[in-house]
């Protein structure tokens, strides 16, 4: 009961850090760049240059983006928090690295689904 | 319960240096315990690992009966830190900043909000909650990251350094609110090298170098030991050679030249610079800097520790003679 009721606390901290990610990092010009640029060229680097059809271009595309951007906000929480000394506040507060990390993994996570989502509704009327 | 801080042979030890070297303290409830030393001393390593930052190489730390190691979630959930470099989130508001540390010690809403407000409006900060902190000054900064050890009312403060680097006004704000909120109970555990300031908040004292504790003891017991030990820095137009002729001069226990100034060690700084004043006059010297500094710590580890040589230092208790 008790180990039950410490995981979940943790877990509802875990979401606060990922909050405090999402307003913090999405904005933060790699995110931008690996997250919405890199898969926009790709994208593009396909679908004019090989001319490839939408169709069986759409699922490496989705793929692509997945990568790139969940890729793209998880490495660089860490660094910069250790630079910053967040991460020093967040540690000494009671929710251990583990949970810290899960909560910049959920970050990214949900950065990479919901880029992949804007790009799937651009490419689904093209399908058609 | 009577100790609610236990340190039991803590050590930390990395590659290069051992920063904390077995020490042994206990922080009695309700007391203000000043853990003071000069630069590299080992406090904030000390004060990182009694709040579970980083872990110690050996030896044991309790926070109010709860293992730091093995019961850290009990431990940190109960105690407040202001860690020695601010570290706030610069890229959101003041309010932000206090609701995610809330959030992360299970403050419920309500209470969260209300104790924000609370704790803004004593630090001055409340008309600038909803700016991002990246535009607060130093002192802003430091305000805000008190308030962020207080938000879930812990019962134990732990401060590194928390005046460093501000102006008196706000350093006197920051005083008056540690003696405040540690006569509504709060024990408040104080690293720092200003020995004014630990004189004017402590208990008591440990005076810590090379990672070992010279002595615990009282502001007033201790003060003895720092008044010998005041400084001053002249230099003087022409310079003078030697420090020889110094030491001559009535008050003056120790002379150290530091390119053309001298630091002249005395326990009566106001007699030594009429003195000094003399001495001018009477070379048709003129005196091209003076400055009083204050009692210098390394000195005042070293006259401790040089008076309890043959004794083992660096235990509480153990102010016992070696066999
Ligand atoms: N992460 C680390 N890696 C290696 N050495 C370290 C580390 N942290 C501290 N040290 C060393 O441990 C010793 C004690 O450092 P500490 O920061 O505890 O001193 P301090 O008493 O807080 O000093 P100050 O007054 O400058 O803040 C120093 O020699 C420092 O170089
Ligand atoms: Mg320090």
């Amino acid at each position: 009961m008790e180990k039950k009721n410490l995981f979940l606390r943790q877990f509802k901290s875990t979401w606060a850090i990922t909050k405090k990610d999402m307003s913090i990092y999405y904005l933060k010009p790699p995110v931008l760049i690996y997250g919405f640029i890199f898969p926009g060229f790709i994208f593009l680097a396909f679908f004019l240059g090989k001319n490839m059809p939408f169709s069986s271009l759409l699922p490496v595309v989705i793929v692509l983006a997945l990568f790139f951007t969940s890729s793209s906000v998880g490495p660089i929480i860490t660094p910069w928090e250790t630079r910053m000394r967040t991460l020093e506040r967040l540690v000494s507060c009671p929710i251990s690295l583990e949970f810290i990390l899960l909560g910049d993994i959920l970050a990214g996570f949900l950065f990479g689904v919901g880029i992949t989502l804007i790009l799937s509704v651009f490419a689904m009327p093209k399908i058609g | 319960m009577d100790s609610v801080i236990e340190a039991e042979g803590l050590t930390k030890k990395y590659p290069e240096v051992t920063a904390v070297n077995n020490i042994d303290f206990q922080v009695k409830k309700g007391e203000v315990f000043g853990f003071l030393g000069p630069n590299g001393a080992g406090k904030t390593t000390t004060q990182r690992i009694l709040t579970g930052v980083i872990t110690a190489t050996s030896g044991k730390a309790f926070i109010l009966g709860y293992d730091i190691r093995k019961e850290a979630f009990y431990a940190k959930s109960r105690i407040g830190v202001v860690p020695e470099l601010a570290n706030i989130y610069i890229d959101l508001s003041a309010w932000n900043n206090l609701m995610l540390i809330g959030q992360l010690y299970d403050v419920p809403k309500e209470n969260r909000i209300k104790k924000s407000a609370e704790l803004l409006r004593i630090f001055n900060l409340y008309e600038r909650k909803d700016e991002k902190t990246k535009v607060f000054s130093k002192g802003m900064k430091q305000k805000l990251l008190l308030c962020m050890a207080l938000i879930h009312s812990p019962q134990i403060l732990f401060l590194d350094e928390p005046t460093a680097g501000l102006d008196v006004v706000s350093s006197r704000l920051i005083k008056e609110m540690i003696a405040k909120f540690n006569r509504e109970g709060v024990t408040i555990f104080l690293t720092t090298h200003n020995i004014q300031e630990a004189d004017e908040l402590c208990n008591r004292i440990a005076v810590i170098d090379h990672g070992l504790i010279a002595t615990i003891d009282s502001p007033e017991n201790l003060k003895k030991e720092f008044q010998s030990v005041q400084t001053i820095e002249v230099a003087f137009n022409p310079p003078i050679k030697s420090e020889d002729d110094l030491k001559e001069i009535e008050y003056v226990n120790k002379v150290q030249k530091i390119g053309d100034k001298f630091k002249i060690y005395t326990n009566n700084p106001d007699e030594l610079i009429r003195q000094l004043l003399n001495f001018s006059q009477k070379r048709n010297l003129k005196i091209f800097s003076l400055n009083t500094l204050g009692p210098d710590l390394e000195e005042v580890f070293v006259k401790i520790t040089e008076e309890h040589k043959g004794w083992s230092y660096g235990k509480e208790k153990s102010f016992s003679k070696t066999v």
